[in-house]
């Protein structure tokens, strides 16, 4: 009988170091699922944020380089601190509304680029005698398009003879320049 | 319950634990690759962009490798440009 309930003992003492191994196994395995799920999760998120600036840049620079520069031309940087416009056409020959610029505002939070749609000589006057400030823009030009609003910071920049354009962290050399403020 | 059970489906757990951690990896590795790839062909478009815009003698020696001019009759510069990430190869100029 004695014997009996030592051996009892033995084997519910054998039982629960078994839990205990077990335990720590399932411990083990459940980290390693965590794991997993965390670097799934931070990839995702990497990727997701690359394909966006991707699909912005290529976006941005194809719709300004597609339709509205053209190889060999001239163009006139008004570049302030916190923004700058980027005159593409400052000699119109039509008065249809058409395309003469990009705007670029600039802040801690990212970037605003836009379209300048300008219809005829007077905008285009206003532009280049005038040099009206950022407040006019916004207010008395004939039109804007969106081109992109976010994160990254974009800039117009002047190196040697051409005019960049620097989206995050990719600059392209866009056209020559004519003139700089 | 049979002894060495409870131990045993552990064991088991932690091996498809390990069979799920290197399916994650190889498929974030996978993607992030694949991803690489098409960094590269924006900043490959940025440059097939700026070497257009730059006159021959400005293009830094960085760059020149990739292009190679193929064409400079009638003042008109023909470059010819191999992709590094599809392969194909272009033409900046010819139009």
């Amino acid at each position: 009988m004695n014997t009996n309930l030592r051996s009892q003992v033995k084997l519910s003492g054998s039982v629960i170091i078994e839990i205990i191994v077990a335990l720590s196994i399932y411990g083990i395995s459940l980290a390693i699922i965590y794991d997993s799920i965390n670097i799934m999760m931070k990839t995702m998120i990497k990727i997701s944020a690359s394909e966006k600036y991707v699909e912005d840049f290529e976006d941005a620079i194809t719709y300004m380089y597609k339709t509205d520069f053209e190889r060999g031309r001239e163009l006139e940087l008004i570049s302030y601190k916190t923004w700058s416009v980027l005159l593409i056409d400052f000699d119109p020959k039509d008065t249809d509304s058409h395309v003469v610029g990009y705007q670029l505002f600039k802040s801690n939070d990212g970037s605003k680029l836009r379209r300048i749609v300008a219809r005829g000589e007077e905008d285009i006057h206003k532009l280049k005698i005038q040099r009206p400030g950022q407040g006019y823009f916004n207010s008395n030009f004939s039109g804007f398009n969106a081109v992109y609003t976010g994160k990254e910071m974009l800039s117009f920049d002047v190196e040697g003879k051409y005019i960049t354009f620097t989206f995050g962290k990719i600059k392209t050399y866009i056209g020559r320049i004519s003139q700089v403020y | 319950m049979k002894n060495g059970a409870i131990l045993l489906e552990s064991l088991i757990f932690l091996i498809l634990s390990f069979i799920l951690f290197s399916i994650v990896i190889s498929v974030t590795s996978t993607l992030t690759r694949n991803q690489q790839f098409i960094e590269r062909g924006s900043k490959e478009l940025s440059e097939i962009i700026s070497i257009s815009n730059i006159d021959p003698d400005d293009i830094p020696q960085s760059k020149i490798d990739n292009f190679k001019i193929i064409d400079e009759t009638g003042g008109k510069i023909v470059y010819e440009y191999k992709s590094s990430v599809t392969g194909e190869t272009f033409r900046i100029g010819d139009n």
